[in-house]
């Protein structure tokens, strides 16, 4: 209960940073995509379940600010959780780099999905859109991932004090 | 990949998807006032209280600082608003006297910024204003940096501005200097351009970007930008020019909202100088030399 909590408190975080802040983290155009970070560490982390929801609240925010394209983020948002929770038990999930390829994977698949969603048949543009943005944004969502990663995990998965501990 | 060892349907994590996309279809077919509202809503009550700390902590790193620059701004300003009270006396003046139409008088109803479109150059803001106010829609919005944009969406206390940087918007821009006009908007790579441009116009890197008011749409004389750099293509019939936009999404709190008063005249279009005829100086006159007598 608590975990789903903070979940979503991580996701509004993330939303509202990737509206805000992150456009100081930008880098020649390209923006870390923080929601999809913790929508992949709750699918490592609990399995499908768990990250198809993250997935959708996380998306469910992002889409107030684009209503014109309501529920595209969320569709989104619940499709890469679904992915996250898919190949949680095929990938070593407690290596760092495994989760920072995992992140930079998912990131293209998302953006891939709300270029089609938001862009329709403009098929033509799909190969200068995947190396301008899509690719260089997963490298920069891999390595902002691999320093929050981290601080996250311990944050949202913390086990509480072991009172039945013998006292050393 | 997938191994089913149940049936499909007593798959847990199957029926969470199912479920979930579900949802996000029901969100889809929301009618668009529906989807307007909700997402204006949620932005107004869930991002506010964020968007107020942030703004908080931001004034209290810069504050002082920017109270410095203030300072010293006030006391420039002083100065130019003596000048120009001087200058707008002997403008009216000079216009009563040849019968032009007054200065542009606007009746202007504060906003702030409540929450943004995720990018550096955001199609779309949320903004609230006073809940007494009757704000429409299209009515047009301005900032300390020129032309904002228009609002869209307008509610009670609450309304969404499409902005300049939306893909969709086309501004009839006009450059004071060469006395051209174009029009604004930004490419697929969120560039900002101008477009339309005759080849042969007279427009240099630095030149001044302003609303034309011939579109219909905003007011003539508002900000839009300099020419940042300018491309000619002699096999196309327009030049390809880059405008540097004056409006700063990351840094824009506050805004105005044009809700009457008298919009300034539309700039005239033909050149100040008598142009002169490129044909003219190619044209020569063959005279035959007079017989000798």
């Amino acid at each position: 209960m608590i975990r789903g909590f903070k979940i979503a408190l991580a996701s509004w975080l993330a939303v509202y940073l990737q509206s805000t802040a992150a456009n100081l983290m930008t880098f020649w155009g390209l923006t870390p995509s923080l929601a999809v970070i913790i929508i992949s560490l709750a699918g490592l982390k609990q399995g499908t379940p768990a990250a198809v929801w993250t997935g959708l609240w996380a998306g469910f925010l992002a889409d107030c600010f684009h209503p014109a394209s309501f529920g595209l983020y969320s569709a989104a948002g619940t499709a890469i959780g679904f992915l996250a929770g898919l190949v949680r038990e095929r990938i070593y999930r407690e290596q760092l780099i495994s989760q920072a390829v995992l992140i930079a994977s998912l990131t293209m698949i998302h953006m891939t999905l709300v270029f089609f969603g938001r862009e329709g048949g403009k098929l033509s543009l799909y190969p200068w859109y995947l190396a301008r943005f899509a690719l260089g944004s997963a490298g920069l969502t891999s390595i902002v991932a691999v320093f929050v990663l981290p601080a996250l995990e311990r944050w949202i998965y913390a086990r509480g004090r072991n009172r039945n501990a013998p006292a050393l | 990949m997938l191994s089913f060892s149940k049936k499909i349907w007593q798959r847990h994590d199957i029926a969470v998807l199912a479920a979930a996309l579900l949802s996000c279809l029901v969100l889809a077919l929301l009618p668009s006032e529906t989807k307007q509202s909700l997402g204006g809503g949620v932005v107004g009550i869930v991002f506010a209280p964020l968007e107020l700390g942030a703004a908080q902590i931001r004034s209290m790193f810069f504050s002082r600082a920017e109270n410095q620059e203030l300072r010293q701004k006030l006391v420039e300003y002083q100065q130019e608003v003596f000048k120009l009270q001087q200058a707008a006396r002997d403008n009216d003046q000079l216009r009563s006297l040849l019968g032009l139409k007054g200065r542009s008088r606007w009746l202007l109803q504060p906003a702030w910024v409540a929450g943004r479109e995720p990018g550096t150059r955001c199609p779309r803001l949320l903004v609230n204003f006073d809940d007494s106010l009757a704000i429409d829609d299209g009515l047009v919005t301005i900032g300390e940096m020129g032309l904002v944009g228009r609002i869209e969406g307008a509610g009670q206390g609450r309304a969404g501005i499409r902005t300049v940087f939306d893909p969709d918007s086309r501004v009839s821009a006009f450059l004071p200097r060469s006395r051209v006009l174009g029009i604004f908007r930004t490419d697929q790579a969120m560039n900002c351009i101008l477009d339309r441009v005759p080849l042969r116009s007279d427009i240099k890197p630095g030149d001044t970007v302003l609303t034309s008011g011939y579109g219909g749409v905003f007011p003539s004389g508002l900000m839009l930008g300099r020419v940042s750099a300018v491309y000619t293509d002699p096999r196309q019939l327009t030049m390809h020019i880059q405008v540097d936009p004056s409006l700063d999404l990351n840094r824009l709190s506050h805004l105005f909202i044009i809700v009457g008063g008298d919009n300034p005249p539309r700039p005239e279009l033909q050149s100040m100088g008598i142009p002169k005829d490129s044909l003219a100086a190619k044209l020569k006159i063959r005279t035959r030399p007079a017989p000798v007598l």
